[in-house]
């Protein structure tokens, strides 16, 4: 799944922000143009549009663009612009779309929610955005936690993180065991302190350490209330734009050390390396649970037939 | 040589192409795109149109009526080849492209650089 950066995004982007995260989408609004380049350096192969009508000026705009696809490290990105429509900077976009060369689009943004909607939709399908996944996980944090009756006792476990399809989580207790295909009425989840109920089944599991395991609970999506529903949502909004913060602290310690490597000449840490190596292990991980699920399921209803 | 004489038929991942040549315009080929112009055929894609276009072939039809996805990679695809053949004095069009793979090109503001018939 590909990162999608807002930068300066209008307000009416950040009215629809919530329904994009619902749609799927990994996006992240980002106020600050200085620090875009930490975060493309290390998310590669990200979408970033850029609002044109705030902070810089037009021609500030297009040299900031082109660095950023002429640079070595941030050159994976895909650009797109966003302008407001009756501010007519069309005459900006041959410049964006031939000259430099952009793919995501020069998009004039009129105020119509639902028409903004269907072209961001239409979007972010063109730009593949969205990968294999449906569904966007949101890393917890500390705390995030939830409980459910099991038997005549109430179990409790972390959430390590969440999407509207489901979560993966560990159990507290490592002494009990989750079966596969089992069906937990009524879980209790405690997101950042707002409780939200939902019925899961345990999808499967992995090892993570030699007595825990990775529990994958797959949401009864006709169960979750309205409510709770949104509650998963507004919190996955809010982990997204923590995840930003998170990203700006990290950066501002690493500052040194990154002037320091850019004077090198070596402006791609290996940390970055590192990250996406750890990312696709656990996109291995993931996939080989699936698959795994699959052939059962295969086997399952050849022994039916 | 026929009029319709094949000049390429090629598989690539989710994209089928055939160019013909077009005699009623000089070095020019009627290109047939069958499929999704996505991520990761873009790059083989362009190969090709970039060796069509090192044989002589400036002036391109694409013909689009069965290419039912286009990704932004895709266009991407398209402008450079615009800037290609306008050096060379050649052109390309559209031609029979879907509603839904139009629709991106609109979407993405891409329409009033292309030619579609």
């Amino acid at each position: 799944m590909r990162k999608i950066f807002f930068l300066y995004p209008h307000t009416i982007i950040k009215d629809i922000y919530k329904e994009i995260i619902r749609n799927g989408c990994d996006a992240y609004i980002v106020e600050d143009h200085k620090i875009i380049f930490q975060f493309l350096k290390k998310y590669h192969h990200s979408i970033l549009y850029i609002n044109i009508d705030r902070v810089l000026k037009d021609e500030e705009w297009l040299d900031f663009t082109k660095k950023i696809m002429e640079h070595q490290a941030t050159g994976t990105t895909s650009i797109g612009i966003m302008t407001d429509a009756r501010l007519k900077k069309n005459h900006l976009s041959r410049k964006y779309l031939l000259d430099i060369g952009i793919t995501c689009g020069f998009i004039s943004l009129i105020p119509n929610t639902k028409k903004i909607l269907e072209v961001i939709f239409k979007i972010i399908d063109a730009n593949e955005a969205k990968g294999r996944r449906k569904y966007v996980r949101a890393q917890c944090g500390e705390g995030d936690t939830f409980n459910f009756i099991y038997g005549n006792r109430t179990c409790y476990g972390e959430i390590v993180d969440i999407s509207l399809a489901g979560m993966s989580c560990i159990l507290f207790d490592e002494r009990l065991t989750l079966i596969h295909g089992m069906v937990l009425e009524n879980i209790q989840l405690k997101l950042q302190g707002v409780i939200s109920m939902v019925t899961g089944k345990v999808y499967c599991s992995r090892e993570i350490t030699e007595k825990k395991l990775l529990y994958v609970i797959a949401f009864n999506m006709d169960t979750i209330r309205p409510k709770g529903g949104e509650n998963i949502l507004n919190y996955m909004c809010k982990r997204q734009d923590d995840f930003i913060k998170y990203d700006l602290v990290t950066y501002a310690e690493d500052k040194l050390d990154l002037q320091e490597e850019k004077e090198m000449g070596d402006i791609l840490h290996n940390k970055s390396n590192e990250l996406f190596i750890e990312e696709f292990n656990q996109e291995v991980y993931i996939i080989t649970d699936e698959l795994k699920e699959i052939n059962n399921i295969i086997k399952e209803r050849k022994e039916s037939i | 040589m026929s009029e319709n004489e094949t000049i390429l038929e090629e598989e690539i991942e989710n994209l089928s192409i055939k160019a013909h040549k077009n005699d009623a315009q000089d070095k020019g080929l009627i290109i047939i795109l069958d499929g999704a112009i996505d991520t990761y055929n873009a790059q083989l894609l362009e190969n090709i149109l970039s060796k069509l276009i090192k044989d002589g072939y400036i002036n391109l039809t694409f013909l689009c009526s069965k290419l039912n996805y286009i990704s932004s990679m895709g266009i991407g695809i398209f402008t450079n080849l615009l800037g290609t053949l306008c050096k060379m004095n050649g052109a390309f069009i559209f031609s029979e492209v879907q509603e839904k793979v139009y629709s991106v090109f609109n979407s993405l503001c891409f329409v009033k650089f292309f030619t579609f018939k």
